[in-house]
């Protein structure tokens, strides 16, 4: 009988406590989802202004107040981040195309932004919008390869590097949220809506990375030298290995290693799976946008053909990235490539690997004269050379300028067949 | 004080086994056979992007099929990254790769299978019945069955093949 009140005792102590609890959980929650839920209800009136606001291109700009006032409530809201995050990058972009006149060409750049613009007379707030996007901005013109390098490290890296972050933590959140884009269109639309979520983000990150991709490529050697050589080398009769090699070997600065080019290199194996898939995503959308008639950027990619060895290219570069990779030269022959460890410890000149003999014609590279077999470790058994000129021509995977012989290319006979034959 | 431990006991065996079918429940498992026969299968707690055309989740396990091969290849990683357009696999961040009398331990992994190749450019280690290599750069060439392994030694690279020598 003692022991049965002992456990009835604790029994009861047990619910008075946990009742205690459970009441006490009752009453916090109910004060704090009042004041939540006013709080609540207030982000959700600025997000929704904000989102009404961005479905426009009349009021799109004016959405910055109310998303950054739902952001200061709910710090991570996916559609407030995407459009803070994209209205950072916008204005150091705008006028880029007027800004770069002086090296594309201005008659051609001029002509270009004159027929962009007419395509939207159907849409005028899209138009304005896109007039600001080609000629708003900063007015400086850039002089030379090196002022777009400065401005490319020190502006639009940061700005994408920081748009990524923010959108690497929208990511990871699970949203659907549906925009309309009627009045996105450069003709009338009846309806059209948007359904973003999480992948999208994902997608818009990796295009982000693709441009970080290529502005490291870009920012590693120094590219001054390429200015004077738009008007030397346009003609095609003008043009031959043994020209345009002695001609860049001209200036001493060309192809050297950048002050930070080490870093821009090694950020390429820093994220490998990014800088893969940002390439192909940026590909992609480039392709994709060019197809529908209301794309706003000019399509680089005039038909399918082009957008296919486009990405075959893309792929082996991808693929090298990746880790070591056996390049084919035969069926029978393969040398391995490590282009990381070209990343890794880029050569400080480029020029010192350039070949220094040429066929008489100037158009082949003599296969004796690479003063470097390994290609700055690009080849660690340094074999190209020998294995490339041992496959005959006839049977190569890849054919380049390059003459093995004193005369012709070898010719495929019976014995290098057997030879092959053997080998395999 | 017998009743009161006995139901302790119960009330923690309990709990445990139904944390763990909720855990074992959250688990998702997948089985793809890509184009050439290999399949694929990986186990993961939770996936945390997926489409169409990729998916990516956190710690794996995974392991490998290869057609006409005795050994399977096992993997576990932090992160595994699918992409099913370019049939290729991903895996990121503590990455221990079995096959055979293999292992290899990196952080970054890379698996292709239209041409099928495992690879990393990050430094790795691969061990052998008593040998460890380590270096920088891996090719696991998975239809001629050869390592191809890359270091440095003497301040140059070097390169070496290493055949797979299967358990059975």
């Amino acid at each position: 009988m003692k022991k049965a009140y002992h456990y009835l005792g604790i029994t009861v102590f047990t619910m008075i406590v946990v009742g205690c609890q459970r009441s006490s959980y009752h009453n916090k929650s109910y004060t704090k989802s009042a004041a939540q839920e006013a709080e609540n209800n207030q982000v959700k009136t600025t997000w929704e202004e904000g989102k009404r606001k961005m479905e426009s291109p009349e009021t799109f700009w004016d959405a910055k107040t109310s998303f950054e006032s739902a952001l200061s409530q709910s710090p991570l809201d996916p559609l407030a981040t995407l459009y803070i995050e994209i209205t950072k990058i916008w204005p150091i972009l705008m006028g880029l195309p007027l800004r770069l006149s002086h090296l594309i060409g201005e008659e051609i750049v001029q002509e270009g932004l004159e027929k962009k613009l007419k395509e939207y007379e159907a849409n005028p707030p899209l138009q304005a919008l896109v007039r600001s996007l080609l000629y708003g901005g900063n007015p400086t013109f850039f002089k030379s390869v090196h002022e777009v390098q400065i401005f490319v490290e020190s502006e639009v890296l940061p700005a994408l590097q920081k748009a990524q972050a923010a959108l690497a933590q929208v990511e990871t959140q699970k949203f659907l949220i549906e925009l309309r884009t009627d009045q996105w269109h450069r003709k009338e639309t009846r309806e059209s809506k948007l359904f973003l979520d999480p992948t999208d983000v994902h997608g818009l990150r990796m295009y982000l990375y693709g441009l970080e991709t290529i502005s490291h490529l870009f920012l590693a050697y120094d590219l001054d030298f390429l200015l004077p050589f738009r008007t030397q080398f346009e003609k095609p009769e003008s043009r031959s290995y043994q020209t345009i090699l002695s001609e860049i070997k001209k200036y001493p600065s060309a192809l050297t290693l950048r002050k930070n080019g080490k870093e821009h290199f090694q950020a390429l194996l820093k994220d490998v799976q990014a800088t893969l898939e940002g390439q192909r995503t940026l590909a992609k959308a480039l392709y994709e946008g060019g197809k529908r008639e209301d794309f706003v950027l000019t399509n680089p990619f005039y038909n399918f053909q082009g957008f296919s060895d486009w990405m075959h290219g893309l792929n082996h570069i991808e693929d090298v990235i990746a880790g070591p990779y056996l390049l084919k030269l035969s069926d029978a022959q393969a040398v391995m490539l490590n282009v990381p460890h070209l990343l890794h410890t880029p050569p400080k000149d480029l020029k010192q690997l350039f070949p220094t003999q040429f066929s008489n014609d100037g158009q082949k590279v003599k296969a004796t004269s690479f003063p470097d077999p390994t290609f700055a470790g690009l080849i660690p058994d340094g074999d190209f050379i020998e294995k490339y000129c041992s496959v005959p021509n006839d049977v190569r995977e890849i054919r380049l300028s390059i003459q093995c012989g004193e005369g012709e290319e070898k010719e495929l006979n019976n014995d290098t067949l057997k030879n092959l034959q053997e080998k395999q | 004080m017998k009743i009161i431990f006995l139901s302790g006991l119960i009330f923690t065996f309990g709990f445990s086994q139904g944390f763990a079918e909720n855990s074992y429940a959250k688990r998702v498992r997948t089985t793809h056979v890509f184009q050439n026969g290999i399949q694929v299968k990986w186990e993961v707690p939770e996936i945390a992007l997926s489409s169409s055309i990729f998916q990516q989740a956190k710690n794996p396990k995974i392991q490998i099929r290869l057609p006409h091969h005795h050994d399977d290849i096992f993997i576990h990683a932090q992160t595994l990254y699918v992409d099913f357009e370019r049939e290729e696999l991903i895996l990121k961040g503590n990455v221990v790769a079995r096959f055979g009398h293999h292992i290899v331990e990196t952080q970054f992994l890379h698996l292709e299978f239209k041409d099928p190749f495992m690879r990393t450019s990050d430094p790795f280690v691969f061990k052998q019945k008593g040998r460890t290599f380590k270096g920088k750069g891996l090719l696991v060439d998975l239809k001629t069955k050869q390592v191809h392994l890359l270091y440095v030694q003497n301040q140059k690279q070097a390169h070496l093949v290493i055949p797979w020598k299967e358990k059975t």
